[in-house]
């Protein structure tokens, strides 16, 4: 469970979040939606503690974790998977061994079942053949690809998914959006997508959160989303507004 | 109160930069000596600051001896104490410029990659990537180059003097007609296990600058230095001039230090 409570986060002059604030509950999937330097990405990182708030508490299965040290934090993060938005992915391993790699470090599998997971979920991000190159060897849908089978392959409690569609063409988009469901639905993982790809990420998820103004502008079912009457919401859907 | 505050922010932020760097440098040691140790990224460190410097130390500690070489024997000759060239290169050589020229060449070469490596993992939110995998980015970045570091650069050094004495040897004996017995002679003579210890602790302590600056520069690309490539390249430029100017006063320090 996810629970975050009024914060706040500045760079330099720059208010990027005013006082968020949100719950996620056990095995729900939501989708986090907002214009381009809203303060998506930020929130998300503030989750996975990698950014401390200037103010208030979140809570990841009731442990508030902006007080955390190092090691501490080091254990609320073994339950999370995060995919960043440009992949990640460690410029000097294959894809086979950075998709490997929570496997071998995090987990310490035996070397024949991390080769039999790997080559399965780097199957189903469809990068079966790919497994000898390197992330400078191939596009960027594929480093996406590769970045989401490395953090869905430890199956972890929470997932933090920045962006997983962008780059990727419709089909692609669409059979990401697909393999986070059903890992989701297998898994029964709480899960926050950050996501452009609307209208396919409605058919993903239960709840929309959508960030405005460094706040929680909205947040309720797909329906109530396209069907809101507010002038921001309609111009971020792209529809024309007349006052 | 404006150029006051302004004083007073500007000093509280160099305070804690210089703190947050000491304390890199003790979590460096101490995950250091707390297994687990990466042996493959150790070796492979050690492969690229050690075995892959080596050519550079070659070439530069050759060159090095020659021109002690040729200056020893102009200085010495004045008082009619050329005998002494053995003694002279070898001491310049082992205590001083051995360690100080080797590490410095570390430094551009191998720091300089070093930092910018780390630097590009850290824009490119590798560093984050390890650390939300519930992972100590410290024992894969920092641990493996200090190992190697202070495996490498001692190594490094002693080739250095070897060559250079080498060098040392080919002009004083071969083209200035010391006397071959008279140059290593003298060395052994007046060059102590003592010389060699203070040589080996320098370069030691060379290694741990080298690591400490290249991997504290490269971790924070983006915070002291902004983020993309003008970040990278900014922070490379500052850890090879920090580390460059740390060995030289670091230099001063120890060889007062073992003076007295």
């Amino acid at each position: 469970m996810i629970k975050i409570e009024d914060i706040h986060k500045s760079f330099g002059r720059t208010k990027v979040l005013n006082g968020v604030s949100l719950e996620v509950k056990q095995g729900e999937l939501v989708a986090l939606v907002g214009g381009s330097g809203s303060g998506k990405s930020v929130l998300l990182k503030h989750i996975a503690g990698l950014l401390r708030p200037d103010s208030g508490f979140i809570y990841i299965n009731g442990t508030e974790i902006t007080g955390l040290n190092k090691r501490q934090l080091e254990l609320v993060r073994k339950e999370f998977g995060f995919l960043f938005q440009g992949g990640a992915l460690f410029d000097s391993l294959t894809l086979f061994e950075n998709v490997a790699f929570p496997l071998t470090e995090k987990l310490r599998l035996p070397k024949e079942e991390v080769t039999q997971r790997v080559l399965h979920y780097l199957d189903l991000v469809g990068l079966s053949g790919s497994e000898e190159k390197y992330p400078s060897q191939v596009s960027g849908g594929m480093i996406k690809r590769a970045a989401l089978a490395r953090s869905l392959i430890t199956e972890p409690k929470i997932m933090l998914f920045d962006e997983p569609t962008t780059g990727l063409d419709p089909q692609m988009s669409l059979s990401i959006l697909n393999l986070i469901r059903s890992v989701h639905d297998r898994l029964n993982l709480t899960g926050i997508i950050v996501t452009h790809a609307i209208p396919s990420v409605f058919k993903f998820t239960n709840r929309i959160l959508m960030i405005y103004e460094g706040r929680i502008y909205f947040d309720g079912s797909p329906e109530e989303f396209k069907r809101s009457e507010e002038p921001i919401i309609r111009r971020f859907l792209g529809e024309e507004v007349l006052d | 109160m404006g150029p006051i505050r302004y004083i007073g922010a500007f000093t509280l932020n160099k305070l804690k930069r210089l703190g947050r760097m000491f304390f890199f440098l003790f979590e460096a040691f101490l995950y250091s000596i707390i297994p687990p140790i990466k042996l493959g990224l150790w070796v492979r460190q050690i492969r690229f600051i050690g075995a892959e410097s080596l050519s550079v130390i070659l070439l530069t500690g050759t060159f090095s001896g020659m021109v002690l070489g040729f200056q020893g024997y102009y200085s010495l000759s004045r008082f009619g104490s050329e005998a002494f060239l053995g003694p002279a290169v070898g001491l310049s050589l082992i205590k001083e410029i051995g360690p100080v020229i080797s590490a410095l060449m570390v430094t551009g070469r191998a720091g300089s990659a070093i930092t910018a490596e780390i630097g590009i993992m850290r824009i490119s939110e590798q560093i984050d990537a390890i650390e939300l995998m519930g992972l100590n980015p410290f024992r894969y970045l920092v641990v493996p180059r200090l190992l190697a570091a202070l495996v490498s650069v001692p190594l490094l050094t002693s080739i250095f003097d070897v060559v250079g004495i080498l060098g040392g040897y080919l002009i004083g004996v071969k083209l200035l007609g010391v006397g071959s017995g008279t140059y290593f002679g003298e060395m052994a003579n007046y060059v102590d296990l003592k010389d060699v210890t203070e040589g080996l602790l320098k370069s030691i302590s060379f290694a741990v600058i080298i690591v400490w600056v290249s991997c504290f520069k490269g971790y924070y690309t983006g915070i002291y230095t902004g983020f993309g490539a003008e970040g990278v390249s900014k922070a490379t430029t500052q850890a090879v001039v920090m580390a460059s100017v740390l060995i030289l006063l670091w230099d001063y320090v120890m060889t007062s230090l073992l003076f007295s």
